[in-house]
């Protein structure tokens, strides 16, 4: 059973990180929640992503850039709003992961 | 090309403000720009406060700038060319220091250095705090050249750049004194730790201890003019600054005022280093995709980007608090876990100088990382995001951002100051040194409203107590424990009760503005809105309100006037009390409120003063009343001549109570445990003849220790100083004869 989900965790590794962008994306775009729990999950499941598919820190660094992008739509769009501070906030996290990715690399 | 930027930017500041015009007003008070001579002489040499009654605290680190001022005033009179230079000074300096930063870390290309510079100078917190400055925005260059000067250092452990950054200190010592601690306690612990960083991972080189010691020593050594008397300003409990920090329960006031502004600061605004004033400001943008782009395209992972990047998110967390919950409930714990940390109560305007300062250097190095990737678009590259850098604050480079309107008034904060205010000045420093001065219209805080020959108005601390040696009452802030009670007087139009007042606080003087143009329609509510609701609305009411406090008229010219009070009511600041009227103080009372416990209790005598029952001098009788002369030796020194003094006396001060005060007969210090407060704030001695060797007149010398403080500090720092020199020119020499000697 362990190793079917392995193999299926390898097997299926762009679909696993696309859902995280996507949890991610939606978490500052559709649940405009302020919540710790949503962010502390899901960046912990992204950093056992990074050690189970030896991510670099490059990886993290691309999806800071589509966060960047999304936080630099939403406050032309809409200012200092909610999304536009999610975003800021995913980003300081995502660099922060990248940049201790850094150290170790 | 940098040269060329330096002088732009240096020149700049003198197109802000029209010609003859200055910014003087705000907290900060930049009064010397106006009379650096005498804000030197009244203001920052003694351990008192020119306001009010004379509150004890040290204001000495502001000397060496103060003077500074005055001798550049003596070769350049114009206040506005003085203060452009100023402001230039801040711009070429802070643009050149981040340059040359970013060149020691990266050794990329100049271009990416120059961009790196731009954003340090065009970001929010160094573009909109230049109106009504405070003294700690020096650090907008100091920052950058201290972090300069610090990597020099630690990399050469050459002793000539501590030496350097130790000098450049002592001119701005107010930048390093405990009133800018919050900004001081922000920046150089990072930058000490970024410094040692880069040069032990990332350089790898050996840190000389020795040195680094030595010049610590040094540092505090030269400082110790002001750093003693503040150390005990700082222990001494009654101090209002320490209390707000380290105290429990007012730290836990901080929190609730940290709460409350916590909404303020937006971290994406710190990503875009934008703020809503910027026009074009989408075009903010570009910063943080420098970054990130930079962090992808660097071609190895480079330490000092990574090293850069922890500091700019450390710094984040500090000047925003608001990454996660999680961030914001770690904040608070800091605020009650930490000694001092309450000091950081305006987190997002202490904090954001440091942020932008290492963010600025990320931006670059992430420049240098992006250019020789782009290729031949780097030079287009390079001008695209500099123009965009300087379009955003367009407003900041043309003088908008600093040529603006008093708050709540169409007067301009750039002023053209009234000589015939400068005359007024004049003749208050004649007047004889016993006697303070009551300033109407009174303000709700500290400040005085001052018109120009212009269209600008001063709106600031106020320059009677600053620039004559008086000691002033200006606003509510300043005449407790008498606030609330001089409110309650006026509004009931009591002006026997007024005077009682203006007597029990040596009032002696009325200072009268009677220019509508600081009141009435001018200025219909700040900085006047609460004192509108308690004294006259209008100056007609209060040329009525001054013909019924005061009598003789003294001076008038333009619309200043100067009148005495009514000699019958007034103390003297030195007498001895008739008798003691004991009362019960009501803890309910705010301190703004605290005479309203004793003032109504009535007095047989002008010279019976009121003392809390919880004293146990109330319960001694005060058997005589001898007779009180005084003489002025200085501010913080007097002379007081005691005759027929042949029973236990109450010896009155009427300077605001500190323990520091002290009197002394033939250098013995006298009535050390009957030092009490009297009158809800004035200091009292209880002398007995056996304390004076059974004399019945005599000479007493009634003295502020703290004083001494500076004395002793200023001599430690002298002697640093002149040792230093000595050493400086014998290594000098030496190596001079070492270079000059054949092999």
């Amino acid at each position: 059973m362990g190793i079917t989900v392995r193999t299926i965790l390898h097997q299926y590794k762009q679909v696993v990180l696309t859902i995280f962008v996507l949890i991610v994306l939606s978490d500052i775009v559709f649940f405009k929640t302020e919540s710790d729990v949503m962010l502390f999950v899901t960046l912990a499941s992204y950093v056992g992503c990074i050690l189970y598919y030896k991510l670099s820190s490059a990886a993290t660094f691309r999806l800071s850039l589509l966060v960047l992008g999304v936080m630099s739509v939403a406050f032309i769009a809409t200012g200092t709003s909610v999304i536009t501070e999610r975003a800021a906030v995913w980003l300081f996290f995502l660099i922060l992961t990248g940049i201790v990715q850094q150290i170790k690399e | 090309m940098v040269i060329i930027i330096a002088l732009v930017l240096f020149f700049m500041p003198f197109y802000w403000l029209p010609a003859g015009t200055v910014d003087l007003g705000g907290d900060g008070g930049r009064l010397y720009f106006y009379d650096p001579i005498h804000l030197a002489q009244h203001f920052g040499t003694y351990s008192l406060w020119p306001q009010g009654t004379g509150p004890v605290g040290a204001a000495f680190s502001r000397l060496p700038f103060f003077h500074f001022i005055a001798m550049m005033s003596r070769v350049i009179s114009d206040m506005h060319t003085l203060a452009a230079i100023h402001s230039g000074i801040k711009l070429a300096g802070g643009f050149l220091s981040v340059f040359a930063i970013i060149r020691l870390l990266s050794g990329g290309t100049s271009v990416a250095a120059i961009l790196g510079g731009l954003l340090y100078l065009f970001n929010p917190a160094m573009t909109e705090n230049y109106i009504r400055a405070l003294p700690s925005h020096d650090q907008v260059f100091l920052n950058p050249l201290m972090a300069y000067l610090l990597l020099k250092f630690f990399l050469s452990g050459k002793m000539r750049f501590a030496v350097i950054a130790i000098g450049v200190s002592v001119l701005f010592a107010h930048v390093y004194s405990y009133t800018s601690a919050p900004s001081f306690f922000a920046f150089y612990p990072l930058a000490v730790l970024f410094a040692f960083c880069y040069a032990i991972w990332i350089k790898r080189v050996r840190i000389g201890w020795l040195r680094v010691m030595w010049a610590m020593i040094l540092f505090i050594s030269v400082h110790a003019f002001h750093f003693v008397p503040e150390f005990f300003d700082l222990i001494d409990a009654s101090n209002r600054t320490t209390s707000r920090v380290f105290n429990a329960s007012d730290a836990a006031e901080q929190l609730t005022y940290f709460v409350s502004v916590l909404p303020i600061p937006k971290v994406s605004l710190r990503w875009f280093a934008a703020s809503a004033w910027m026009p074009s400001i989408a075009w903010s943008v570009v910063v943080p995709f420098v970054i990130v782009c930079g962090f992808l395209l660097a071609r190895r992972p480079k330490r000092t980007m990574t090293l850069a990047g922890l500091f700019a998110l450390v710094t984040l967390f500090f000047s925003t608090a608001k990454v996660s919950d999680a961030a914001v409930g770690l904040y608070k714990q800091f605020f009650l876990f930490i000694p001092g940390f309450s000091m950081f109560r305006n987190f997002y305007g202490q904090w954001q100088f440091v942020f932008f300062f290492f963010y600025s250097i990320l931006f670059s190095l992430s420049a240098s990382s992006i250019l020789p990737r782009v290729g031949r678009l780097a030079v287009g590259t390079s001008i695209g995001v500099g123009l965009l850098l300087i379009v955003r604050v367009i407003p900041f480079l043309n003088g908008s951002l600093v040529n603006q309107k008093n708050h709540l008034s169409d007067t301009r904060v750039a002023i053209a100051m009234d000589p015939t205010y400068t005359e007024t000045l004049s003749f208050i420093r004649t007047l004889p040194t016993d006697g303070k001065i009551l300033v109407l219209p009174f303000t709700d805080c500290c400040y005085e409203v001052v018109h120009g020959t212009n269209d600008g108005a001063y709106v600031g601390k106020s320059p009677v107590g600053y620039l004559t040696g008086k000691h002033d009452f200006a606003g509510y802030d300043e005449i407790m424990p008498f606030s609330d009670t001089f409110w309650r007087l006026s509004r009931e139009k009591n002006y026997q009760g007024i005077k009682k007042l203006l007597g029990i606080l040596n009032i002696r003087y009325v200072f009268y503005n009677s220019d509508p143009r600081v009141y009435d329609a001018t200025f219909p509510s700040y900085p006047y809105d609460y004192a509108r609701k308690h004294l006259p609305d209008s100056q007609e009411g209060y040329r009525e309100f001054v013909d019924r406090i005061a009598t003789t008229r003294l001076y008038s010219v333009g619309t200043f006037e100067l009148y005495e009070t009514e000699r019958h009511s007034y103390l003297p600041l030195f007498y001895s009390a008739a008798a003691v009227l004991p009362y019960k103080d009501d803890p309910r009372l705010s301190e703004y409120a605290k005479a309203e416990a004793f003032f109504e209790i009535p007095q047989n005598n002008i010279h019976d003063v009121y003392m809390e029952q919880n004293d146990v001098l109330s319960k001694n009788a005060v058997a005589s009343s001898p007779e009180i002369t005084y003489h002025q030796i200085s501010p913080v020194k007097y002379k007081v001549t005691v005759s027929a003094a042949t029973e236990p006396y109450l010896l009155v001060m009427l300077m605001r109570f500190n323990e520091g005060w002290k009197v002394y007969s033939d250098m013995v210090q006298l009535a050390g445990n009957s030092h009490v407060r009297v009158n809800g704030y004035a200091n009292a001695w209880y002398i007995t003849p056996g304390a004076t060797r059974m004399q019945n007149s005599y000479e007493l010398i009634v003295e502020l220790d703290k004083q001494r403080l500076f004395h002793t500090g200023l001599a430690v720092s002298v002697a640093t100083a002149v040792v230093s020199l000595i050493m400086g020119a014998l290594v000098y020499g030496n190596n001079s004869k070492n270079h000059s000697s054949p092999v």
